[in-house]
Order: C-alpha cells, then sequence, then structure tokens
C-alpha cells in the first residue's frame, strides 16, 4: 500500500514536469494530438467505407462495429499514455539507460513507464467515448443506471490487458540482444480485435481470446452493453483475463531484469 | 565498520561467438555459440567508512563491471559482497538509498527540464523531507556554484556544468557512499580541480566514503590515500599511494646545467663507483639517474665539487610513467613484485 502511494505521489510529479517540459514544446504536443486523431479518423472512415458495399458484417451493423471501436479507443488511449514502451529497447537496453534505473530507490517498470508517460494519448479515450455516446444513441440502446460503472471495470480489465502484453513484449528486449520484428506483428495482430470476433474464423477467433486476448480490448466487453450480440460471460471475463495478463506480463519483466543484472554490458 | 567489504567476487559474462561469413551467420541462426569471459576474477577487498578509494586499471580491466556489482546493477557469479551493510542486489531498493552514484559518460537529470526540477523529481524518488532537501541543496548549491544554472535545462549546460550538477543530484539524499564512474572524464583543469576541492569538502564534512574509477592519475593524486589496481580481472595493487611510488619509481633523475661544456666520459669519472646513468642532452647539460636507494645528495656533492653549476633540476618518476610501466609490463610481473 505505501508503495501504491509512492507511485501515486511520484506519478504527479512526473507528470507536473511531462507539461513543463511540453509547454517548451508547444507545436511537438498539437502536432501529436492531430496525428492521433487523423490515425482514429482514417479507422474510421474505413469502417464507413466498409459498410457502403454491404450492409452487414456477420450479424453486425455499422453502428455496432462503430460502437466497438469507440469503446476499443478508450482503453487504449489509457494505455498509450501510461505505458508507452514503444522505444524501450533502444533507449534504456541499447543505451544503457536501464543502470540509472536499478540505482534508484522505486520499481524498474513503475520508473520506466513514468519516464514515459504520454498524456495526450487520454485525448484519445475522450473521444472514444464521444463515438460510443453517438452509436449509443443511434442504435437506440437501453441505458442503466450501472453502465458507465461496468463500463469503467470493462476499461480497466481492457487496458490491463494491453499492458501485460507489451510489458512482456518490451522485457523481451532484455533477453534478445537485437530486438526483432515481433512487436510490429503483434501490433498487426492487435487490430483484429478491434472488430467483432465473429467475422473470423475459428483459428483467428481462438487466437484473439486465448493466446493474445485482444478481443477482451474491443468486442467481448463491448457486447455487454449491446443487445444481442450474446455471452455477457465473456464480458465479465475481462477484468479476469487483464489481471492474468498483467500478472505474466510483470512476471516476464521480472525475470527480464533478472536477465539483464546477470548480463551487463 | 567497513563501508565495502568484497570477498571472492566474480563475474562471468557469455558472450556470444559469432561465426564467420553468410553461412556463419545462418549457422549463428539455429545454434549459437557461446563463449565465458569472466571480466572479474575472484577479487577482494576492503574499504573502511570515509575512505577515499580510487580504482584503477586499463579499459577493460573490470572496473565497470566491479562498480555495477557494487551499486546493485549486476549479480555477481560469485562470492561475497556487502556494501553499507547489505547484498546489493537482493535489496536493491532498501539499499540503494545509502549510495549515490555518477556514471560520467551517463546522465542522471532528465535532458529537457530545468535542472531544479531534475532536483525536486530525485526528492520525491527518494523520499528526502523537504527541510532536509533545502539545507542540502542550499549547501551543495552553494558549494559548487550552481545558482545561475538551477533553472536551465540539462540540456543547454556545459560539459562541466552538467558534471557539477551529477554530483549535486547524487548527493541529495545524503548517501554515504558515493561511487564515481570517471568524474573528470572530458573536463577542464580549472572544472576538474573544483570537482576534486568538492570531494574532498564532502568527504571531510560528512564522512562520505567515496570510490571512484578515473584514467587521469591526478584524480588520484589529488584524492586518495590508497589505490586499487586492477589488471585483466585482477588486483595488482592495493595499497596507498606513496608506495606504489616507492615501490614501482624506479629512481630519480638529476640534470645539471654547467657554465662551461663537459665530456661524458669527464662527468661519469666525478662519481665513479656510484650505480648511477649519465647521459648527455647538449654541450651544456647532462642528467644522471639516482637508483632510489641511493642518497641524492651524495651525488651532488661530488658533481658540484668537480665543475661549475649554473642550474639544477631534480625530477622525481611520476605516477602517471609508473603506471604506464606497470600496464606495460604486464600483470604477471606485476603481480609477483607486489607480493614479494
Amino acid at each position: 500500500m505505501r508503495r501504491m502511494a509512492q507511485s501515486m505521489s511520484l506519478f504527479r510529479e512526473y507528470i507536473g514536469n511531462y507539461i513543463k517540459t511540453k509547454l517548451t514544446y508547444r507545436a511537438d504536443f498539437w502536432v501529436e494530438v492531430i496525428s492521433d486523431l487523423m490515425f482514429s479518423a482514417m479507422n474510421l472512415i474505413f469502417i464507413f467505407v466498409v459498410f457502403r458495399q454491404t450492409p452487414a458484417l456477420g450479424d453486425w451493423s455499422e453502428a455496432e462495429v462503430v460502437f466497438v471501436y469507440g469503446y476499443f479507443m478508450i482503453p487504449y488511449g489509457i494505455f498509450s499514455t501510461f505505458s508507452n514502451l514503444w522505444n524501450f529497447s533502444d533507449r534504456y537496453i541499447t543505451k544503457g539507460e536501464m543502470d540509472r534505473i536499478l540505482t534508484r530507490p522505486a520499481g524498474s517498470l513503475t520508473q520506466v513507464m513514468l519516464e514515459n508517460v504520454d498524456p495526450p494519448s487520454l485525448i484519445g479515450s475522450l473521444v472514444g467515448i464521444g463515438i460510443m455516446i453517438a452509436a449509443w444513441l443511434r442504435l437506440d440502446l437501453p441505458f442503466h443506471w450501472y453502465d458507465p460503472l461496468v463500463l469503467i471495470v470493462m476499461a480497466l480489465g481492457s487496458t490491463l490487458v494491453y499492458v501485460g502484453l507489451y510489458t512482456a513484449l518490451a522485457a523481451i528486449s532484455f533477453f534478445s540482444d537485437a530486438p526483432t520484428g515481433i512487436v510490429p506483428l503483434i501490433y498487426n495482430i492487435q487490430n483484429y480485435g478491434r472488430y467483432p470476433i465473429q467475422i473470423y474464423n475459428r483459428t483467428i477467433r481462438f487466437l484473439l481470446t486465448w493466446l493474445l486476448p485482444f478481443a477482451f480490448v474491443g468486442v467481448y466487453p463491448a457486447s455487454f452493453f449491446l443487445v444481442g450480440h450474446g455471452g455477457r460471460a465473456m464480458a465479465w471475463l475481462t477484468p479476469v483475463v487483464g489481471a492474468i495478463v498483467l500478472a505474466l506480463g510483470l512476471w516476464v519483466w521480472r525475470s527480464g531484469v533478472k536477465r539483464y543484472r546477470g548480463a551487463g554490458s | 565498520m567497513l563501508a565495502i567489504d568484497v570477498h571472492q567476487l566474480r563475474k562471468q559474462f557469455k558472450v556470444q561467438k559469432n561465426r564467420e561469413g553468410l553461412k556463419g551467420a545462418m549457422l549463428d541462426l539455429f545454434k549459437r555459440e557461446h563463449t565465458e569471459v569472466t571480466a572479474v576474477k575472484d577479487i577482494s577487498f576492503q574499504i573502511p567508512q570515509g575512505e577515499i578509494c580510487g580504482y584503477i586499471g586499463e579499459n577493460g580491466a573490470g572496473k565497470s563491471t566491479t562498480i555495477k556489482m557494487l551499486t546493485g546493477i549486476l549479480v555477481p557469479t560469485s562470492g561475497k559482497l556487502l556494501v553499507n551493510g547489505f547484498v546489493p542486489h537482493k535489496e536493491r531498493e532498501k539499499f540503494v538509498h545509502g549510495i549515490g552514484v555518477v556514471f560520467g559518460q551517463r546522465s542522471q537529470l532528465w535532458w529537457d527540464i530545468g535542472v531544479i526540477e531534475s532536483f525536486r523529481l530525485l526528492r520525491k524518488v527518494y523520499r528526502v523531507d523537504e527541510a532536509d532537501f533545502r539545507r542540502r541543496l542550499d549547501e551543495l548549491v552553494e558549494t559548487l556554484q550552481l545558482q545561475e544554472l538551477l533553472n536551465r535545462p540539462v540540456r543547454k549546460l556545459s560539459l562541466g556544468q552538467r558534471m557539477r550538477c551529477e554530483l549535486v543530484a547524487a548527493l541529495l539524499h545524503q548517501p554515504s557512499i558515493l561511487f564515481l564512474d570517471e568524474p573528470t572524464i572530458g573536463l577542464d583543469i580549472v572544472v576538474k580541480t573544483e570537482i576534486r576541492e568538492f570531494l574532498k569538502k564532502i568527504n571531510r564534512e560528512h564522512g562520505t566514503t567515496i570510490l571512484l574509477t578515473t584514467h587521469d592519475l591526478q584524480d588520484i593524486e589529488a584524492l586518495c590515500s590508497r589505490v586499487i589496481m586492477l589488471d585483466d580481472g585482477r588486483i595488482i595493487y592495493d595499497g596507498g599511494l606513496e608506495e606504489l611510488k616507492e615501490r614501482w619509481g624506479k629512481g630519480r633523475e638529476v640534470q645539471f646545467q654547467f657554465t662551461d661544456p663537459i665530456s661524458l666520459d669527464a662527468v661519469s669519472a666525478w662519481t665513479a663507483g656510484m650505480d648511477v646513468r649519465w647521459t648527455k642532452e647538449n654541450d651544456l647539460t647532462a642528467k644522471v639517474w639516482i637508483p632510489r636507494e641511493m642518497n641524492v645528495s651524495d651525488v651532488l656533492s661530488r658533481v658540484v665539487g668537480s665543475a661549475e653549476i649554473s642550474d639544477i633540476k631534480i625530477f622525481e618518476t611520476n605516477t602517471d610513467e609508473i603506471v604506464r610501466e606497470i600496464y606495460k609490463t604486464g600483470s604477471s610481473e606485476a603481480k609477483e613484485a607486489v607480493r614479494a
């Protein structure tokens, strides 16, 4: 518990510094926000183009697919803010900054994550909420008092799936001296999770549910709010899967750090 | 109490062997061959609290590996290691509260934010309370004269300015041991002197134990009461600097400037029977080499009695030369000599 409190207070401090830095590079900040938004807009346009050709994908209507996409943007934004580990291998392993991390009295993963916080990504989450609401109204879905609470739980669960998976992936650079193309590969697979999983064949469905559970960052939790798309059971698995994936990710990270400290450079 | 207690410390690395050519690369893809490299070979030493100890050796001798083990970054392959009463790699987070680390070639500070912001962040990371932090910061800023630098971003500092800030960053949490890996690398002579003075001061006032690696032997002469010399992963010398000079310095040289031209035969004749060696620089100057065990004044009196002299200079073999000599002759010979 004291560790949590310490991490939170560090988090405040790092965010403060982040803001100060970004105030010096204001243009940079806006470029990032705009490019993030353009990326999301492209994905939405892609969905619209697809539905120009066909009225439904499987038994999913356009608004439903957009709804799932909107949901996906929420955990993705949170994940990108806190777990911005894309340049981990280059900066911390190759350039040796891991040494510095290890001489400081705070968790190594906590420090790495905090040094790379990226708050502009949160704007994506807000846009996602907007898209969800729009799709919600268009689908004329019922609204229950507990829906916002469930949404929070689901979004957190989904975020943990991402954090866990990408932590494990980042930790691979502890084991392999030259990081391979595995991150781009996973990134591509991740994109499948944004669309209704029922439109894929069984192999891919199995892969996205149990091996690289990206479907828990999209279609499964989003189905909770949609009518007639089956299993609420799958939706409720989201936080569970999130916890398991996170635990695995932390475990891989820890063995990676141990390995680093055995090898050095 | 001992600040650092190292016993039979060893570190081995697995290094990948890259086979030659395209075929070799293909083979490497499927089956990697490794060779074991021992960077640190069963070294032992103790450093008491409050000592400034220099850790020297050629590139690749194992200095950095040792420092990384002592600071908890690397886990030793075997041997015992106790720093500040902790086994560094075991209770890492607790242990690092008590040490400060400066790696000359790497920054502890955040590149884009003002120096003072970096310090504040470190205060949070090390959980130093506000009053202590203020007092400590004021003291350090005063001694190193950083007042004007505090609000500048680190990327706009010169190397010398940055280095002084790094020292502050490493000392804010009042560590009892300070590890410095080449703290004066690339600095000009003024900054070097300032940093040496500063290190001496904190050692004197706070009793901070300091272990530093360096290639600049002037650092050692200015700071260290003790030197540990490493070669190929083994300690080849551990003791005082004076002793090192005495044991390895082969003698002194005296240069005479005469008023009348001299010949080598003539000057050699003056010191006949003494184990000295003359060399002639030019018509008016000659140098005599005197072994350590012989008294310089004996030689002087003979020469002074034999010719008119306009100037005398005495050269002590300096540490640079001694160390170069040791590096050159290699460890095997050196080790025997030290043990003898």
